[in-house]
């Protein structure tokens, strides 16, 4: 027994002990390979430098006699670097230095690859070295086991596929089983306005979360082109669908969809008023102000919220409309004209006009500041009447202020 | 002699039991580093990948409401603050809510950060204790500061929550700091499983000892101090052999308070932060739980061990005492208030694995833990301490122990490799020894005085004595 103890005892100690070793291996290892690897790579950087500006005509001959075996990596690392940041003759190279170097074979072949994380890497740096070649084999990939694999496909055919593949990019969107919609949303809106037409085609063919993820995607790459498609959605059976293309209409600048944006404040369901409440400040549609002014008595926060936003962004005519809302029998409605009206710097200008010798602005801003006082969202005007520049202002606004407190009172 | 009999015989028994119970414990343990292994391993593969700049870049990035709750926290907020600003982030506001501090909390962000009362208008999705007044910044226009009536962490957190604006809740403790791309990597589990995601905590590391300069670390270290190096080990001792662990099965049960993104809507709808037990983190996640499971939802939530929060700790065995019996109490209170998941088929793994391992393990663990300890005193006042026994005893509760957390050490130097100076890991090293032989048995006794307050109805926060960060030019001593 006293045998067994010992050998239990000795066996946590040993394997505790071999731990702690591997510890101190793994970090002379890593910090040994930092250094040399940090020396080698500024060498080979100057090397493909004078490659990239054309002092050389091959890679391998600005690399020096052909690439180590053990420098490959290091030179793959400064070209998947580099060709994230390059545009033109110079992807261009970048793009002929990965072909030279048996770099895209190597991608094609990982492809067939028994770990999960060489097939993804190999889809990745295909569409990183612009491998045109390469797309039946991410075609293929599409269907791969592992999600990480088929994503890295999708992301490399964004980068590399020629329009042929628009279709069956989009169509990806459709399967949220298989790939995540933001993901696919992130490749498909980097390609830009050539996939519109795609998304559209295949719009009838989407189910609801793919429907939502493309009409992100046309917000985002969406031209004024689309704006009638766009219209025709925002009457859709969806509530999510309406939403979304409220927000595209607003995100693209479709000025002829300022009529449908303000049905659309009319909307049964919420979100759809919120965002075309927030589309319409975008569009700066001011006949939209009559029904946003309404709108900031909605029985739901985020239309009233939005409304107010919209008002304020519409310029002198919506903080007009603001002031008047000032004295709405909603008290929501009257403390986000306040708010907004503090936000764009109104009402300290209000303030600063208290004591103006100008008899018509005096009175305007003497009756702003009671409206004010009144909505009972006296904030900002109570730190003025103790922080403002002007002794005198301060003065009659904090008399105004505990004027209006007692009348208040006296009324409650 | 023989009137004793009895005494021994049930002290030997007890002994035996104490040694299942030790290997049992260290064996979980095992599985979750080993897990934590291979999560570690898929994760070193697929960070490959960088997708931190797409996700900046993108248009359909989640935006972000980062609350922080705030009392008495004059001497960090300000880098607190000044680190969350300076996320790499596309959009994002920052929600501080003065929960009735005492000190100048309020002054210092006020004259700091320009700020000012602006009368702006909150849905009030959760009830709270008045707020006082809204502050705006000009200079800042993505800083809200709240000054509330003091009702407690859980309270101002929930205030914030009804002030944000965006889908995304953050929140963050107002003596953390945040590195730059921290909320780009937090959240990359909502944008691969957006459908699914309502949770998503990274690792916390503490940050006594690093040089902090204009809210960012500038250099890494750890403090000359015992007591931080030893919450250094078992930081990553918890963090990544632990929540990767059981990350990897799903079963995450708890979400760092000092670093944790929700789904805003999953959270309002559950209630938000409750004032009820005095671990609100913990809280949430097992009460999101339950919702979920019982509404048939399918979720996820997820530990990212890449994004990294700092924060501080004790370096008093008093604060630690305190803190360490807040969170203790905290999880007896919620797994009194979940009972009904515990050995529960319909909760799933959790009800059926995780909450038992909590209780069974980290909620009466102290105890039996501390009885092995007196048993063994008792046997050798008896003169019954077996030598085989007291060998074995010490390889299954010390030496496994200290195996494991040299195994945490070792996960953190192949994949994290945060500490640079050679010194540091050798201190790490050693503090796994360390951490074994007293720190953990401390531990014990002060999860066994929260028993204690609970039964005496003791509900005290336990403010820890704060400490500035050490600025990156300064080589003195951190001034209090």
């Amino acid at each position: 027994m006293n045998q067994a103890l010992f050998i239990v005892a000795s066996a946590i100690g040993i394997v505790t002990g071999v731990v702690a070793l591997l510890v101190i291996v793994s970090k002379a290892r890593s910090d040994r390979r930092t250094l040399r690897w940090g020396r080698r790579q500024r060498v080979l950087a100057r090397r493909l430098e004078a490659y990239l500006r054309g002092e050389r005509i091959g890679v391998s001959a600005a690399l020096g006699d052909g690439v180590r075996k053990r420098d490959r990596p290091l030179v793959e690392d400064l070209l998947l670097r580099r060709i994230l940041l390059s545009t033109g003759e110079e992807a261009g190279r970048l793009k002929a230095a990965f072909e030279e170097l048996g770099l895209v074979s190597a991608y094609l072949a990982q492809l067939e690859r028994r770990g999960w994380w060489h097939r993804a890497r190999a889809a990745e740096n295909l569409g990183l070295a612009g491998a045109a070649r390469a797309q039946d084999a991410l075609l293929k990939a599409l269907e791969d086991e592992n999600a990480e694999v088929r994503f890295r496909a999708v992301r490399a055919l964004g980068r590399i596929g020629d329009a042929s593949v628009m279709p069956t990019l989009v169509l990806t969107l459709n399967r949220p089983d298989r790939f995540s919609t933001i993901r696919i949303a992130n490749v498909l809106v980097a390609r830009g306005p050539d996939i519109l037409q795609a998304i559209i085609e295949s719009f009838d063919q989407f189910a609801p979360r793919a429907r939502v993820a493309a009409l992100d995607v046309v917000a985002a790459v969406g031209t004024r082109e689309v704006g009638d498609w766009l219209r025709e959605r925002l009457g859709d059976a969806d509530r999510n669908v309406r939403s979304r293309a409220a927000k595209a209409l607003g995100a693209i600048g479709d000025l002829f969809a300022g009529p449908r944006l303000v049905e659309a404040l009319g909307d049964p369901q919420w979100p759809v008023r919120a965002v075309a409440a927030k589309s319409l400040a975008k569009l700066r549609y001011a006949p939209a102000i009559p029904e946003l002014c309404n709108a900031l008595r909605d029985s739901e926060w985020w239309v009233r919220a939005n409304a107010a936003e919209s008002l304020r962004s519409m310029g002198l005519e919506g903080l007009s409309a603001l002031e008047s809302m000032l004295d709405d029998s909603d008290a929501y409605a009257r403390h986000q004209a306040v708010f907004m009206l503090e936000e764009a710097g109104v009402v300290d200008e209000r303030v600063g006009d208290l004591l103006d010798a100008s008899n018509r602005r005096r009175a305007r801003s003497r009756n702003f500041v009671d409206q004010v006082i009144e909505s009972g969202q006296c904030g900002r005007l109570t730190d003025l009447a103790e922080e403002h520049a002007d002794l005198q202002i301060r003065a009659f606004l904090s008399h105004m202020l505990s004027r209006d407190q007692a009348t208040l009172e006296a009324r409650q | 002699m023989t009137n004793l009999q009895w005494l021994i015989d049930a002290i030997l028994a007890f002994n035996n039991f104490i040694i299942f119970y030790f290997v049992s414990l260290n064996s979980i343990y095992l599985m979750l580093f080993v897990l934590s292994m291979a999560a570690a391993l898929r994760m070193a593969r697929e960070n490959f990948f960088s997708d931190s700049q797409q996700i900046l870049e993108s248009d359909l990035t989640l935006p972000i409401s980062v609350i922080v709750a705030a009392r008495n926290e004059e001497l960090t907020i300000v880098e607190t603050i000044r680190s969350l600003l300076r996320a790499n982030y596309p959009e994002f506001e920052v929600i501080v809510v003065n929960d009735g501090s005492t000190d100048h909390t309020l002054d210092v962000l006020a004259s700091t950060y320009g700020l000012r009362k602006v009368d702006r208008v909150a849905k009030r999705s959760l009830e709270t204790r008045p707020v006082r007044s809204v502050y705006g910044s000009l200079s800042h226009p993505n800083l809200i500061l709240v000054d509330k009536e003091p009702g407690g962490k859980p309270d101002a957190l929930n205030a914030a929550i009804n002030i944000s604006r965006y889908p995304l809740i953050c929140s963050i403790d107002a003596d953390s700091i945040i590195e730059e791309d921290a909320l780009l990597r937090v959240v990359t589990p909502f944008i691969t499983h957006p459908e699914e995601t309502v949770a998503a905590g990274g690792i916390v590391r503490i940050i006594n000892g690093c040089r902090v300069e204009d809210g960012v670390v500038k250099s890494i270290a750890l403090p000359g101090q015992g007591l931080p190096i030893l919450q250094a080990v078992e930081y990553l001792r918890g963090f990544l052999a632990g929540r990767l662990g059981w990350n990897a099965i799903q079963s995450l049960l708890i979400i760092s308070g000092a670093f944790g993104v929700y789904r805003k809507e999953t959270v309002i709808r559950a209630g938000g932060y409750s004032g009820t037990t005095d671990s609100e983190d913990l809280e949430l996640v097992v009460r999101m739980r339950r919702m979920l499971r019982e509404e048939k939802k399918r979720f996820r939530m997820a530990f990212v061990p890449d994004p990294v929060c700092w924060t501080e700790v004790p370096t008093t065995f008093g604060d630690l005492a305190r803190q360490r019996a807040r969170w203790h109490r905290g999880l007896i209170q919620t797994l009194w208030s979940e009972r009904t998941m515990l050995f529960n088929p319909r909760y799933g793994r959790v009800g059926l694995f995780v909450m038992p391992y909590f209780l069974l393990f980290e909620m009466i663990g102290p105890f039996i833990e501390t009885l092995g300890y007196l048993a063994i005193v008792v046997s050798f006042i008896l003169g019954s301490l077996d030598q085989e026994y007291l060998v074995l005893f010490l390889a299954v509760s010390v030496f496994y122990g200290v195996f494991l957390s040299a195994a945490a050490v070792l996960l953190e130097e192949v994949w994290f490799r945060r500490y640079p100076n050679w010194l540091d890991v050798a201190k790490l090293l050693v503090f796994s020894l360390a951490e074994n032989l007293g720190y953990r048995q401390a531990l014990s006794l002060f999860k066994i005085k929260a028993v204690w307050d609970l039964l005496m109805r003791h509900r005290t926060w336990g403010d820890m004595t704060r400490i500035r960060f050490l600025p990156a030019s300064d080589s003195g001593k951190p001034s209090r």
